[in-house]
């Protein structure tokens, strides 16, 4: 039930964003004095900003900014640290201690440092955001991907397909990445849920989208000097972003209950 | 003493025990037999009225004439412990880790008594003389891992007789065990209740355990099907479920002809094999050769270096050391050669095999580069699973739809297709309950003896050896210490290690 709700608000979200893409139900980047702070209305659902424009358009661009930058800051994370945290668990030599200790120095980086970093050497906008955010995500993924890889390659079935004579990569690809691609997909539903908070901070602070583009985290920001005059400027990127948060770690959580074994029924001799 | 009457189990609306009825008198020794599955542990958890989560029990289980289903989470508190002691199967998870031996074993006497720190020391360090854990040097400082299996097996076992229970409760305590370890326990369980004059219920499939209490009852689909002594049950059983156990125990094969092992050249032979483990040798400098059609059991305590030496020279572990293919050295450990000459069949159907592929993928993994078509690989699959029993619907399932036999079927079929000359049989049947262990060791013989396939088996059951074996090689702390064929191995041990594994088989059997 729970489940279900989860996955019909993100599919909410999600075709908002998709949709902002050609269509908004008004344009996002002209103003309109006249009509700002208007309230609730049927023109305006949501109402307008303190520029006169559509709350609700910009919500649905700002998703998908916010979406979008999450989605490709994991599948950086996932598309990196998979194979490196595998190359890790094969090798147990110098290669994979070598791989674990870079990441390691990457961990010890916030997310936040690093795209300060990317913002001043590149300068500011939503690309250096999905960057900064998805290097903090590989050693994520690799230590993750590396530990489970781990417990796999110890189990007797890897030293039979060794007795067949298949290599380290053709294991990998038909042994391991199955068995612990769940786990991999139930950590990146939680990732996800901290890339839009992430982006979201970031834009707050001046280091992700850059005006005119329009994203949650910077909705918050401009709401910031006008919250005793509109506070609903604030409410609704807020409230859009504890939901989508709050929706995909739902998600992810019916997911780790749905694949993990120890939440599946113990079955009694 | 203990009544159990009309017991019933239900997980949802699924019975798993039906109008199941026993009794127990005081100091009574009564073992509960049967195959996985046929609710023997729900019965021995229905005396602690200790339900595993998603069940519930109905009838009656009395102690004393209390029933202790009806009874209050804090009324059956003081009774488990005090009254009624649990001994688990697995001594690796049943102590806590974290907490010195002594601190444990005193545990339910801090619980239970209003003894002194003093008298409880005294208590603990009598416990340990009387479990024998303070002749070999065991303190009550010691950890749980700084022990060995049986070491803390004999741990439970102060634990559960702390508080001198009426009713001692042991499930498979000696399953996890080698044959050496598991003699030591159980003859320590026996002994000490006997003193207390504490009532035994032993739960196993074992019936050479179960020998050991004065009655037996047989469990079969959640219903005793059969009660009685032990020595009349044992040679005359009544029930199907009780005539297949005491057929598996008393398993005969036809007699093995001879294979003249130093008059045929050696299909697989190895000298000299060194495994280092870090600085530290597991094992060292081990000679072993296997004729063709010739049975091979590698016998030694657990931690001998049985499995890494034969794994070594399958070439999964780095080794030093040569080892020859019909006399010609492989130089390579990944050769084709040596692969197709030994297959290994792994102990643990659970963890050998892939849960995301078919069964037909699995059986079919050593053709890998054999550039066989898909059809033709599909053909010898079922060509291997019908030789070890099993239909070709079997092809397309996944392993988890088959059952403990079934499974060890499927690796023994696994390990067949690439048509090995020699089979290494790593404990193939140690995971497996004693009914189904008479089968696979029955398919194993027969296998041998139709294709004249060689047979290495790891094991450190001599039953089994001795019905099994041509030539048995003992190894002791990473060493081959003695080499015999059965009557010499048993006549006449040289070795103390040989020593102590024949006498426990004697005492077992």
């Amino acid at each position: 039930m729970r489940t279900a709700l989860a996955l019909s608000v993100l599919c909410v979200f999600a075709v908002g964003a998709i949709l902002a893409i050609w269509w908004t139900p008004y344009p996002v980047d002209t103003m309109a004095i006249a009509n700002r702070f208007a309230g609730p209305s049927l023109a305006h659902p949501l109402g307008t900003d303190q520029y006169g424009r559509d709350l609700l358009s910009m919500l649905m661009v700002g998703a998908r900014t916010s979406l979008g930058v999450a989605a490709a800051a994991i599948a950086i994370g996932v598309a990196f640290g998979a194979p490196l945290g595998l190359l890790a668990a094969a090798s147990d030599g110098i290669a994979g201690a070598l791989v674990m200790r870079v990441n390691d120095i990457i961990f010890a980086f916030p997310a936040l440092i690093v795209a300060v970093i990317l913002t001043t050497s590149f300068g500011p906008g939503a690309m250096n955001a999905v960057f900064a955010i998805g290097v903090f995500n590989i050693p994520v993924f690799a230590r993750l991907t590396a530990s489970s890889a781990r417990r796999i390659l110890a189990l007797d079935f890897i030293d039979a397909a060794r007795l067949s004579g298949k290599g380290k990569v053709r294991i990998a690809l038909e042994h391991v990445a199955p068995n612990i691609a769940p786990i991999i997909l139930t950590q990146a539903t939680t990732q996800f849920a901290i890339a839009i908070l992430a982006e979201a901070g970031l834009s707050y602070v001046g280091l992700g989208a850059q005006p005119p583009s329009v994203s949650w985290g910077r909705m918050l920001n401009e709401a910031q000097t006008l919250v005793a005059l509109a506070p609903q400027l604030a409410v609704w990127p807020g409230l859009a972003i504890a939901v989508a948060v709050l929706t995909v770690t739902t998600l992810g959580e019916a997911l780790r209950r749905r694949l993990d074994p120890r939440f599946q029924r113990v079955r009694v001799a | 003493m203990l009544t159990v009457d009309a017991l019933t189990a239900h997980a949802g609306r699924t019975p798993l025990l039906s109008g199941v009825s026993l009794r127990l008198g005081a100091g009574e020794r009564l073992a509960i037999v049967g195959a996985s599955g046929s609710g023997k542990s729900l019965t021995a958890r229905a005396s602690l009225a200790l339900p595993p989560a998603g069940l519930t029990y109905g009838g009656r289980v009395a102690l004393d004439g209390r029933d202790l289903l009806t009874m209050s989470e804090a009324d059956l508190a003081p009774l488990r412990g005090r009254d009624i002691a649990m001994i688990f199967q697995e001594p690796a998870t049943a102590l806590n880790p974290a907490m010195r031996i002594g601190t444990q074993i005193e545990e339910p006497l801090r619980i239970h008594t209003d003894l002194n720190r003093t008298a409880r020391r005294e208590r603990v360090a009598a416990l340990l003389e009387r479990t024998g854990l303070r002749a070999v040097g065991v303190g009550p400082e010691r950890f749980p891992h700084q022990l060995s299996g049986g070491q803390r097996q004999r741990v439970a076992v102060a634990i559960a007789l702390a508080l001198s229970p009426r009713l001692v409760i042991a499930d498979e305590p000696t399953s996890a065990l080698d044959s050496v370890s598991a003699a030591v326990v159980l003859d320590l369980l026996v002994r000490l209740t006997a003193e207390e004059g504490a009532g035994l219920i032993l739960i196993t499939h074992d019936l050479a355990v179960a020998r050991r209490a004065e009655r037996i009852a047989v469990m079969d689909a959640g219903r005793v099907v059969e009660e009685g002594a032990t020595a009349a049950f044992l040679k005359a059983p009544k029930s199907e479920a009780g005539q297949r156990l005491v057929a598996a125990a008393r398993l005969v094969l036809p007699p093995h002809p001879e294979v003249r092992a130093d008059a045929a050249p050696h299909v697989l032979s190895a000298e000299g094999v060194t495994v280092m483990r870090g600085a530290r040798a597991t094992v060292r400098d081990a000679s072993i050769a296997i004729a063709a059609g010739e049975r091979l059991a590698l016998v030694g305590g657990s931690g001998s270096g049985k499995t890494t030496l034969m794994r070594a020279v399958l070439g999964l572990l780095p080794r030093t050391g040569t080892v020859s293919v019909h006399g010609t050295p492989v130089v390579r450990p990944d050769e084709p050669r040596l692969r197709q000459t030994a297959r290994l069949v792994f102990q643990d159907p659970a963890t050998s095999f892939n849960p995301r592929h078919s069964v037909r993928r699995i059986v079919t993994e050593p053709l890998y580069r054999s550039g066989l078509s898909r059809r033709e690989k599909t053909r010898r699959a079922t060509a291997a699973l019908a030789a070890v029993g099993l239909g070709e619907d079997a092809l397309w399932r996944k392993p988890h739809a088959f059952s403990g036999g079934q499974r060890q079927r499927i690796a023994i079929a696994r390990a067949l297709i690439a048509e090995p000359e020699i089979l290494v049989a790593d404990e193939a049947v140690s995971a497996l309950d004693a009914a189904i262990k008479a089968d696979i060791v029955r398919l194993l013989d027969r296998l041998t003896r139709e294709s004249g396939i060689g047979l290495v088996f790891i094991a450190h059951d001599l039953g089994l050896v001795r019905l099994l074996a041509d030539r048995i090689v003992v190894m002791d702390d990473g060493a081959i210490v003695e080499e015999g064929d059965v009557a010499q191995i048993f006549g006449s041990p040289r070795h103390p290690a040989t020593r102590a594994l024949v006498a426990e088989a004697e005492a077992l059997a």
